[in-house]
């Protein structure tokens, strides 16, 4: 029988599973860096930077490290911006788990311990609260709390950690069939584009974009009155070097893992490939990086692992499964869709349901920004020029649905996304809310149906720099903006020549910060 | 939806066109080689000063001079049209459809151009080598190889290495999307003479193994431009594309 990690939230009263969680760590924290199944080599794994460390007092100046810390390898190992995203954060949580349990069971704890999970779901605003037993800094007994850090700032600097719905939407993930997309393609796949073994990249699948940033940098933060660009003043969360030292981190990942079990039970759709909602069967995800995912045991001996070896999570190596991988709002988005397109409602199911994919995937530029967006502390305002002969050929499609017939195979109305190109910045604990086509002087607050999203600054500083691996490419985010082109479309507003996007701060921003979007392009595809 | 075949990274990425378009252009240049033994291609000249006179040669209206010129692009054609998939396809996403095919046109275009201008330079290196070799007792071929070698190693050629494989940034419409993919043309072949050009040296200074060291270093840089970014460093790993071999090698078993 599996072990079950948890849902924090729903943990019964008296439960232990974060009494154990707390022993553990009080026992890895003890233990030197120069030892593999330390908290804080676990942590350097995902990223380390020695003098931030210093900095904030997790790192010992006078102490000989095992591995260089400026190196990618046992050290900085942590794949983003890839398709390795999920199954090396999989392989670097079992270690971890493991390493735990080890711990707990030797402590007297019990066998079948697991790794709980945040599950904050958009549909139940409770869940999205910061969980309690991490929020305060001593314990009923007055001795410390090990799921404390004093470097979580929130939103605002305060420590409040507030996350928004729209923050961390997961309705887009269950609309997103393909697991992976080509370099050559936009990065709108569920779990990132094809890449070599990768620390850091612009290739983010649609889950590492959102929910998974945010989560990052809402938690991390800066502290208030600060200049984010320092890294010491961020919050641990808040970077790839610093963030694994927070007790949350693990269960935000657990979740982000748990996600991609629920994706795969995501129903298959008739237009959808036949690959759809299933894990790449290709053996360059599979089997390789050969040697590169190299993981800790808990007897201080290391392994290595890859994608094919992680994949059940049942299987005695991972011996684990989710209290809950059930999908949330999930719903007939496609036939919804065809109704405010015009097809009668009693025909939209019948259409969804009679739709085929295109015989072949294509993308089309269909508008972009003409230079590089500087983005402020006060809302930023950019405009992506639209190229009236595409705008024409998106319109002409989507007016052609309403004369479909109800059983035809035609492919699926098109997507529209907006995409933010080379995303550099001097921070990574950043984040905007984006809109679309926002009415002039409107409040953004109260135009939720034009917020696109949000953009994420996680892993943005180390993609920027440009003695960096990725030559300061900056990141790559993707927007699903389809909903609010059809509406344009069906007002008349297809047909203007650009449209406007704006860029509204979530957190606070310096006078001094250069965060850039190098350029918006707007895209539509069909499938 | 393009189908997902499992193919080993260097196979997947390449284009098929462009792979075509550079075997027929060694063809023609294993063709060529033995039917012209007097054009004067890739063959050192004694100094800078003839190199001058080489180069106006080429551009002369000569027919042997233009032949020559033809070799030249016909032998860059061969080497770099496989390298030329990854940026072509990235600046097919960031145009326009309707341009497409004049984005990729103008990119090659000012990318052949670079190789061009630098032709009758890189011509006029062995011959410098061969002054340097008499003046060190060693053989100009040693000389190249130690180049060569210093650079594969060198943290500047990773750096540059890596630039290729940024996303360029180009305009979409009128005047700055020609200007722009001109641009994304000359800077791409700049790196890529600065990447590939010290290696050119071996076959430059062996003309008895011209077209098969040329080939092999074709199929070489093709692997290390395909081999993923790598934080700028002195490294050993110095044989172009030594990383990718294996995982070739693994498709293969």
């Amino acid at each position: 029988m599996a072990r079950v990690r948890k849902d924090v939230w729903q943990l019964p009263a008296g439960d232990k599973t974060l009494f154990w969680y707390g022993e553990a760590i009080r026992e890895l924290q003890t233990r030197s860096i120069t030892d593999i199944t330390s908290w804080w080599s676990l942590a350097a794994m995902h990223g380390i930077d020695r003098q931030l460390w210093i900095d904030l007092g997790y790192l010992d100046a006078s102490v000989t490290l095992p591995f260089d810390p400026d190196a990618l390898g046992f050290w900085n190992q942590c794949q983003h911006g890839s398709w390795y995203f999920l199954p090396w954060h999989r392989a670097y949580l079992a270690a971890f788990e493991a390493i735990l349990l080890d711990v707990i069971v030797k402590k007297g704890g019990p066998a079948d311990w697991a790794l709980p999970y945040w599950n904050y779901d958009p549909t139940k605003p409770d869940t999205l609260k910061f969980p309690t037993a991490f929020a305060p800094e001593l314990l009923d007994d007055g001795s410390k709390n090990p799921l404390w850090v004093k470097e979580r700032y929130g939103r605002r600097g305060n420590g409040v950690i507030s996350i928004r719905a729209s923050d961390i939407p997961v309705s887009p993930l269950w609309q997103e069939p393909e697991f992976f997309n080509e370099p050559q393609d936009l990065p709108t796949s569920f779990g990132g584009t094809r890449t070599a073994f990768s620390h850091g990249g612009s290739g983010a699948g649609l889950l590492e974009q959102r929910p998974h940033g945010p989560v990052h940098v809402l938690v991390g933060g800066t502290k208030e009155g600060t200049d984010p660009d320092i890294a010491k003043n961020n919050g641990l969360m808040a970077m790839f070097e610093t963030a694994g030292i927070d007790p949350i981190f693990w269960l935000h990942h657990s979740n982000i893992d748990r996600l991609w079990e629920s994706w795969l039970t995501v129903r298959r759709h008739p237009s959808d490939p036949a690959d759809a909602y299933k894990n790449p069967t290709d053996t360059d995800w599979l089997n390789e990086p050969a040697g590169q995912f190299v993981m800790p045991r808990p007897d201080g001996t290391t392994f290595t692992t890859t994608a094919a070896k992680v994949l059940n999570t049942k299987a005695p190596e991972l011996n684990y499964e989710y209290q809950d991988i059930s999908v949330p709002g999930q719903q007939q988005v496609l036939a919804a869709r065809l109704g405010r397109l015009g097809v009668a409602p009693t025909d939209a199911n019948n259409l969804a349901g009679a739709m085929t994919m295109a015989a072949q995937k294509s993308t089309e530029l269909v508008g972009e920004s003409s230079a590089a967006i500087r983005l402020a502390a006060t809302p930023t305002d950019a405009r992506v020029q639209l190229d009236s002969a595409a705008t024409g050929k998106l319109s002409a499609k989507l007016s052609s649905i309403r004369s479909l017939a109800p059983a035809s195979a035609a492919p699926a109305p098109d997507r529209v996304y907006l995409v933010l190109e080379n995303v550099t910045s001097t921070t990574d604990a950043g984040m905007f809310d984006v809109y679309v086509n926002l009415p002039k002087d409107a409040n953004p607050a109260q135009h939720p149906e034009n917020h696109a999203g949000v953009l994420s600054l996680f892993g943005a500083r180390a993609a920027s720099q440009a003695g960096g691996p990725h030559a300061g490419a900056g990141l790559t985010q993707t927007l699903d903006i389809t909903d609010i082109v059809d509406a344009m479309h069906l007002s008349g507003q297809l047909n203007a020549q650009a449209v406007d996007v704006k860029f509204v701060p979530q957190t606070p921003i310096s006078a001094g910060s250069k965060i850039d979007v190098g350029r918006l392009r707007v895209y539509r595809q069909s499938r | 939806m393009s189908p997902h075949v499992p193919l080993p990274t260097p196979l997947r990425q390449a284009s098929p066109v462009l792979l075509f378009a550079s075997l027929c252009c060694w063809l023609l240049l294993a063709a060529g080689s033995e039917g012209l033994p007097s054009v004067a291609l890739c063959s050192p000249s004694p100094t800078l000063v003839t190199a001058g006179a080489a180069f106006s040669t080429i551009y002369g209206l000569s027919a042997t001079a233009m032949l020559a010129a033809l070799f030249w692009i016909l032998m860059v054609a061969a080497m770099t049209a496989p390298q030329l998939a990854q940026p072509i396809s990235q600046l097919r996403l960031r145009s326009l459809v309707q341009r497409r095919g004049r984005s990729a046109g103008l990119f090659a275009a000012a990318y052949l151009l670079v190789w061009i201008a630098v032709g009758p330079i890189l011509l006029a290196v062995p011959n410098a080598m061969t002054v340097l070799a008499q003046a060190t007792a060693l053989p100009a071929f040693v000389i190249a190889v130690a180049i060569a070698v210093l650079w594969q190693a060198a943290p500047l050629r990773q750096g540059m290495l890596n630039r290729c494989h940024r996303v360029p940034n180009l305009s979409a419409f009128g005047a700055a999307a020609d200007r722009d993919c001109i641009r994304f043309g000359l800077t791409h072949g700049l790196l890529c003479t600065a990447i590939c050009a010290p290696a050119m040296l071996l076959p430059l200074t062996a003309p008895a193994f011209h077209l098969p060291l040329m080939f092999a270093l074709s199929v070489a840089l093709q692997l290390e431009r395909l081999a993923p970014p790598r934080p700028p460093r002195w490294t050993w790993r110095i044989l172009p594309g030594q990383a990718v071999v294996p995982v070739l090698f693994r498709w293969i078993r």
